[in-house]
């Protein structure tokens, strides 16, 4: 771990935050939320609680700038300049995005070489316990190890704002710790995470606020 | 006067006046066309009495193409300022589009039986009416098949400018494939050589079906807004968060 | 970032089972059926060659379209393409070389093959192979369009033919007369020109389009 973020250099990540207002998302047509407004700034952890169904990961992706918003209004910004969402998040969604017919390396290695981080790929591997892996086609990795495989992207991305969508799903203990102390690095650095979670790793009980998604009656 | 009717409620104030006065003169037009048509007008020398099919047909050719004008004129709007009425006129402008494309195929081949002695032929025209046609269903289908409108409208809109620039493209490679179509005076209204008593009543059926075509989009326009103002009223209100500082 | 993607596409289809080489069996089983059809003698059969070929190419291709976003749509690979701040267009342009590479070039390749069914002369072997390799770029970039249109859309197989049709049409008539004018003209027709004018404009105004359908399916 202390290597991994060492290789990536003592240079602070950007300044970077992001700043919600007013936001509205429906999804199919169907209104999940609205009025949420909320900043992430540097050192930043959000954790973001909800029932099934409530509309966070919709809320995850709008941050990583996947969907369109109904109403309000997100803003991605560097230094205080506005940029484009990708420059700044990286973002893990639920379900693996593995391909299940490269090795875990090769595919690794393909974000690595978009990145423009193939230095870190080594690294990660090895930080999130894919070491003994590396030439195993993705298809024959369990859950929980896609899932790490995942955490490496997230890694090497470089990118200042995590965006976790359940990261802790089909974790063991020892995956849960792997959570907690890359977060805690990426956090330490300068980083921030917004991570939706039901049930809270250890790391997010340092979370800075607690965003609840709750359907109103 | 656009930027006045592109607010929903105003443009449906404005529709239920001008749609009913493009509707009735519409039908009044067609009356007058259909009497000059097939009463008053002569028979032509060559094609006979079923010379009378091209005052259907021809309006019907120019409605079909006029339509995928207009449908990609609101495409653009669509796809430039995300205007949802922009959507709803884009898509009221398809089936209309389709019907006269369909019904240029129909009377195409009915008044090509006396003509060519058989009910179809490859030639330029009709080939390129029949593409125009795929296009058309094309376009309707992603309608179709896309449950999101907002979706829907943006790539429907990016379907039908493509199919726009391609429509040259089909014509000029038609043409190319099949040299040998009707001579052009009978597809150009108003060409030398088109007799008066031939060309008014063939002008007065173009406008009929151009108001027949005013009238169906703005009916369609106004149906889809308030189709889409009731799915919002129906859907139920949305969860709210709230913030905790740990 | 599109040679990247090019290579892991390309890396993927050799580990897919010989999946890629399904539209060459299909050109294979077209041009034996229209054989067959037409009675398999070759002085009846011959004039049509050219026009038999370039159809099997265009429903081989037609089956072929739907595949070209359909997993890296469903997996997320596209989402996290686009919120990794690549361009989509450079995802088009990649997913086009790729397509051309794995399913256009096999059948360029294969109808010298295809010719020989159908006896015809090497000089109309040449033609054939030349029209579609000018027609590629074009071939492949509609089908792209189409492709990122309906990209998630369960059952959208018949659906690609309709919405590709109107463009693959002026590709079908100039690549067929192409292969009949290079027997008197030579890479000089009219014909070739016109289908590099297609494959032009196919660029110009296609890869942009698919690259706004991928981005609308994406938001």
């Amino acid at each position: 771990m202390a290597e991994l973020f060492s290789r990536m250099g003592d240079s602070t990540p950007i300044k970077a935050h992001i700043e919600i207002s007013d936001l509205a998302m429906s999804r199919g047509g169907m209104p999940l939320f609205a009025g949420i407004s909320t900043k992430v700034l540097n050192g930043d952890i959000l954790w973001i609680q909800g029932d099934n169904g409530i509309g966070k990961t919709t809320f995850l992706g709008a941050l990583a700038g996947l969907h369109m918003v109904d109403d309000g209004k997100i803003s991605w910004r560097i230094n205080d300049h506005p940029c484009q969402a990708g420059q700044i998040t990286a973002y893990q969604p639920h379900a693996s995005y593995a391909k299940p017919a490269l090795t875990a390396r090769e595919d690794l290695n393909f974000w690595a070489s978009l990145y423009g981080t193939l230095t870190l790929a080594e690294t990660a591997l090895e930080t999130v316990g894919l070491s003994t892996k590396t030439n195993v086609p993705t298809r024959k990795l369990s859950a929980g190890q896609r899932r790490r495989l995942a955490l490496a992207k997230l890694v090497i991305s470089q990118k200042p704002i995590w965006i976790m969508d359940e990261p802790a799903a089909a974790m063991d203990q020892d995956g849960l710790k792997l959570i907690d102390d890359l977060v805690r690095n990426h956090v330490a650095r300068g980083g921030a995470a917004i991570i939706a979670s039901h049930s809270p790793a250890r790391v997010l009980s340092q979370a800075t606020r607690k965003l609840t998604l709750r359907a109103t009656s | 006067m656009i930027n006045y009717l592109a607010n929903p409620i105003r443009f449906l104030k404005f529709s239920k006046v001008a749609a009913p006065i493009f509707g009735w003169l519409s039908l009044g037009t067609f009356v007058w066309g259909l009497y000059l048509a097939l009463i008053a007008s002569p028979p032509a020398i060559e094609h006979g009495q079923s010379v009378r099919m091209m005052y259907v047909h021809v309006p019907a050719a120019w409605g079909a193409q006029m339509a995928y004008t207009a449908l990609t004129i609101a495409s653009l709007v669509s796809f430039i300022w995300r205007h949802p009425l922009a959507d709803s006129a884009a898509r009221s402008f398809a089936l209309p589009g389709t019907a006269f494309t369909f019904l240029a195929l129909v009377t195409g081949s009915l008044w090509g039986r006396p003509a060519w002695g058989t009910w179809w032929q490859w030639d330029g025209r009709m080939t390129s009416v029949l593409i125009l046609l795929f296009i058309y269903l094309g376009y309707l289908a992603i309608w179709n098949i896309i449950p999101e409108r907002k979706r829907a409208a943006r790539l429907a809109s990016i379907l039908a400018m493509v199919g726009f620039i391609n429509i040259p493209i089909i014509k000029f490679s038609v043409d190319w494939w099949n040299t040998l179509h009707q001579p052009a005076s009978i597809s150009s209204p108003g060409a030398p050589g088109m007799p008066p008593e031939i060309l008014w009543p063939l002008l007065v059926m173009v406008t009929a079906y151009t108001l027949l075509f005013g009238w169906l989009s703005l009916r369609g326009i106004e149906a889809d807004i308030v189709k889409s103002r009731k799915t919002r009223a129906e859907s139920k209100p949305a969860a709210t968060a709230t913030i905790e500082t740990l | 970032m599109i040679w990247s993607l090019i290579k892991r596409d390309l890396i993927l289809a050799m580990r897919s089972g010989g999946t890629w080489l399904y539209g060459l069996f299909f050109f294979a089983v077209f041009i034996a059926l229209c054989a067959i059809a037409l009675g398999g003698a070759f002085n009846v059969m011959r004039p049509f060659a050219p026009a038999i070929i370039w159809l099997a190419v265009i429903f081989s291709a037609m089956l072929s379209f739907p595949a070209i976003f359909q997993s890296d749509f469903e997996d997320g690979n596209l989402a996290q393409l686009k919120i990794s701040g690549q361009s989509l267009l450079g995802v088009c342009t990649a997913k086009a070389v790729s397509f051309a590479t794995l399913s256009i070039l096999p059948l360029i390749l294969a109808a010298p093959l295809a010719a020989i069914l159908f006896d015809m002369s090497s000089v109309s072997i040449a033609a054939v192979m030349l029209s579609i390799g000018f027609a590629t770029p074009a071939l492949a970039i509609y089908g792209l369009l189409a492709g990122a249109i309906l990209a998630g859309r369960q059952g959208g197989g018949f659906l690609i033919v309709l919405i590709t049709t109107p463009f693959l049409i002026p590709i079908l008539i100039f690549g067929v007369e192409a292969t009949q004018s290079y027997v008197q003209s030579g890479l000089g027709a009219v014909e070739f020109r016109v289908l590099i004018g297609l494959s032009l404009i196919s660029i110009a105004v296609g890869l942009p389009a698919a690259s706004a359908a991928l981005k609308a399916n994406l938001e």
